[in-house]
């Protein structure tokens, strides 16, 4: 192999799928990046069996060829070379990869590419194209409902569902619920449904940051694993194995009391509260007052902690329906009222034991579900 | 060589290799299986064999070595993303002291809970499960129990007692037996091409642990440490007392090998025992044949057997943690007083 590119493009790729390469594993290939000639162009592939990343950058290939290179190595030495072109020289029979630019010579010791785990292709599969900025922001909304350990995997991960004109993510740890929908761009004609690990799809969203063009979703027949294409990068996800619980069943169907609140407001009155309520579980307590003629009504988040203190705020509301008191991890709410870019929100409960509803005024792409907590009176 | 050896590639263990085969065959594969046996006869290398046999694109048998397609090789050098090799960290000899971590078998369970990669399914193979501890196994059992999708999981172990039941019965049970002498004389000299009369040696002394045996071959040290430690025996088997005891304190400088040495003395009150009960068995010690006789003049079968049984209690009691160096000044005071005929010092 034998490839010359520009220090830029070499610096930009390794950043992205330096990413995806495995800290400390028990595959040594893990902690290395794949360089492989492929039209004309230089791929660069980290895995770490659960998260891939490749990207494919412009290069001049003298001749085809690919190798593995110990991923910090390679970036530690690229972040110090000059912002020239750099050769790459691959020798087969010692895998060695002389580095050269300008004045600088490296060798480095490498990996048989025959050990890097083959990565899915795009080219097979049922595929369609997803809108960048609604990935990005329903990804934002429902990655942090996902759950962080491994008690249920299939709850770390987000459910993706696609029917005909429509793409829903549902993420749920058990004490929470999140789901947004989003209508599709292009008719698609068979419904896929499949379970993405939470950190995946973070990622996703990281690396595809400020891009316009679309992102391509292609689930390869056969394989458990989903990929993310946009112009030159691709992101393989390894799906989670199981099947994801019925949400729907959890959304209640009805409300005794609804309460439309600003949602800064809402959301300061408990950022406050947590700062007490840190110490006693996180346990807030939401007094909601429906009003009268005069009065449209009101919700008072308190927290108190026995050693810290209490803290009690009002915040205005239209509330219909009876008056309930009820306690939620506060830092539920936060998270919730966080991804919510509406200026209202409605929260609906059925009493003080009975989940809670948390919806955008003015949108139904969205609704969030958090079971509330116990509280002594 | 039988159509197993053959077409696994493992030497002997013909009943585990057919009855995993016929599973791979009949599509009645269970979940979990627990390899058992002594230390180094090839647990692992069914495990691994197994997984190959599961894995291998050509047929339901693995690829006859060497010619392995890309994932035999992967798999037999255990680089394969969808086989998870799990074993105690530091591993020793004989005695492992290393540990299998709970964060270990955590990531571990995480592996297994997402779609495989490259293939249909995953297989963890999990080596010495005994060292794990309490809270690091009862990690494991819910996917033990349940694993998420084709995933198999293969445990091996030295001590089937000393895994929790909870474990042991979540898994189909394989327990292996040391290998005939014969098989590991015939595979030393074919497979590894020691010499007729080196392989009928360590084939003895290995007791039928064709690992042992095989790295014998390539690592002398195992040569010496054991006539280090059979010399260390009959030098204190005609010692006083005092002596002795001096001999008891150097000896329990280092625990792990203590274990080893004690291995070795009950197999050689044990060909004493055979010898002087007249027996017509094969020895194990085949290189010490002469004081093995001399000793057996001296004593009784069941004075031999006496001995045996003493080594084994102490060892029992240093797996209890015991204090190491009464454990063995206690022995010191069972051990027999005998003479040796031939001083190796």
């Amino acid at each position: 192999m034998k490839v010359s590119c520009l220090h830029e493009n070499l610096a930009r790729g390794l950043g992205l799928v330096g990413r995806a390469v495995a800290a400390r594993s028990t595959l040594p290939v893990l902690g290395n990046v794949l360089l492989a000639t492929e039209d004309s162009r230089l791929r660069l592939s980290a895995t770490n069996l659960e998260l891939g990343i490749s990207c494919w950058i412009g290069a001049k290939v003298h001749s085809e060829g690919s190798t593995t290179v110990p991923a910090k190595t390679f970036i530690d030495l690229v972040g110090t070379l000059p912002k020239d072109q750099v050769d790459l020289e691959l020798t087969e029979r010692t895998q060695t990869l002389q580095v050269s630019c300008a004045q600088f010579k490296n060798d480095i010791k490498c990996i048989d590419s025959e050990e890097f785990p083959i990565l899915p292709s795009a080219g097979d599969g049922q595929s369609l194209d997803l809108n960048v900025r609604d990935l990005r922001s329903m990804i934002g909304q429902v990655v942090f409902a996902a759950a962080t350990d491994d008690a249920r995997p299939v709850l770390t991960g987000v459910e993706v569902k696609i029917d005909e004109s429509e793409v829903s993510f549902a993420a749920a740890d058990g004490f929470r619920l999140a789901l947004c929908n989003s209508a599709l761009s292009s008719t698609n004609d068979q419904a896929i449904s499949a379970i993405v690990p939470a950190r995946g799809l973070a990622e996703l969203s990281r690396i595809i940051g400020d891009r316009d063009d679309p992102v391509t979703l292609t689930l390869p027949v056969g394989r458990g694993q989903a990929i993310f294409r946009a112009k030159d990068i691709e992101l393989v996800s390894q799906l989670v194995e199981g099947n994801f619980p019925d949400y729907q069943q959890l959304i209640p169907e009805s409300y005794s009391t609804r309460s439309v609140l600003g949602t800064d407001e809402f959301l300061n009155a408990c950022r406050a509260a947590q700062v007490f309520a840190r110490e006693a579980a996180y346990a807030a307590r939401l007094k909601i007052i429906p009003g009268d003629e005069s009065d449209p009504g009101s919700v008072e988040v308190s927290a108190n902690a026995a050693e810290t203190g209490s803290n009690e705020s009002v915040v205005d509301a239209t509330v219909e329906g009876d008056a309930v008191e009820i306690g939620f991890n506060v830092r539920y709410l936060t998270d919730v009222l966080q991804v919510i870019d509406t200026p209202n929100v409605a929260l609906e409960t059925n009493g003080d034991s009975s989940p809670g509803v948390i919806r955008p005024v003015g949108r139904d792409d969205f609704v969030s579900v958090i079971m509330p907590m116990h509280i002594g009176r | 060589m039988t159509a197993n050896e053959t077409r696994w590639g493992v030497v002997g263990h013909e009943w585990a290799v057919a009855t995993l085969s016929h599973h791979i065959h009949t599509r009645r594969l269970q979940h979990a299986y627990l390899l058992s046996g002594t230390p180094s006869i090839g647990k692992q290398t069914v495990a691994v064999a197994f997984a190959r046999a599961l894995f291998c694109t050509k047929t339901n048998s693995p690829c006859p070595s060497p010619t392995y397609c890309r994932t035999c090789s992967l798999v037999a050098r255990h680089k394969h993303p969808d086989v998870h090799m799990l074993s105690p960290v530091e591993t020793g000899s004989f005695i492992n002291t290393g540990k299998i971590s709970i964060d270990a078998v955590r990531e571990l369970v995480h592996r297994l809970s997402l779609k495989p990669i490259e293939t249909n399914r995953r297989v963890a193979i999990i080596s010495n499960f005994e060292a794990a501890a309490r809270p690091a196994a009862d990690a494991m059992l819910k996917t033990l129990e349940e694993p998420p999708g084709n995933t198999i999981i293969i445990i091996t172990t030295d001590n089937l007692a000393s895994l929790p039941s909870t474990i042991v019965s979540r898994c189909t049970q394989l327990p292996m037996r040391p290998l005939l002498c014969s098989t590991v004389e015939r595979a030393l000299c074919e497979n590894w091409g020691a010499s007729r009369e080196h392989s009928a040696t360590l084939a003895r002394i290995s007791g039928g642990r064709l690992g042992l045996a095989v790295r014998s071959l390539s690592d002398d040290t195992i040569h010496e440490n054991r006539s280090a430690q059979l010399s260390g025996l009959l030098n204190i088997l005609p010692a006083s007392r005092v002596d002795r005891f001096v001999f008891a304190k150097n000896l329990t400088k280092d625990r792990e090998a203590l274990f080893a040495t004690l291995d070795l003395w009950a197999s050689w009150f044990r060909d004493v025992m055979h010898v002087a009960a007249d027996a017509n068995t094969p020895l194990i010690n085949i290189d010490k044949q002469t004081e093995i006789a001399f000793a057996a003049n001296q004593l009784t079968a069941g004075g031999a057997a006496r001995a045996v049984s003493a080594v084994r209690t102490a060892q029992t009691q240093l797996k209890r943690n015991a204090n190491s160096r009464l454990v063995i000044e206690v022995l010191m005071l069972e051990i027999p007083h005998i003479k040796v005929s031939h001083n190796s010092l």
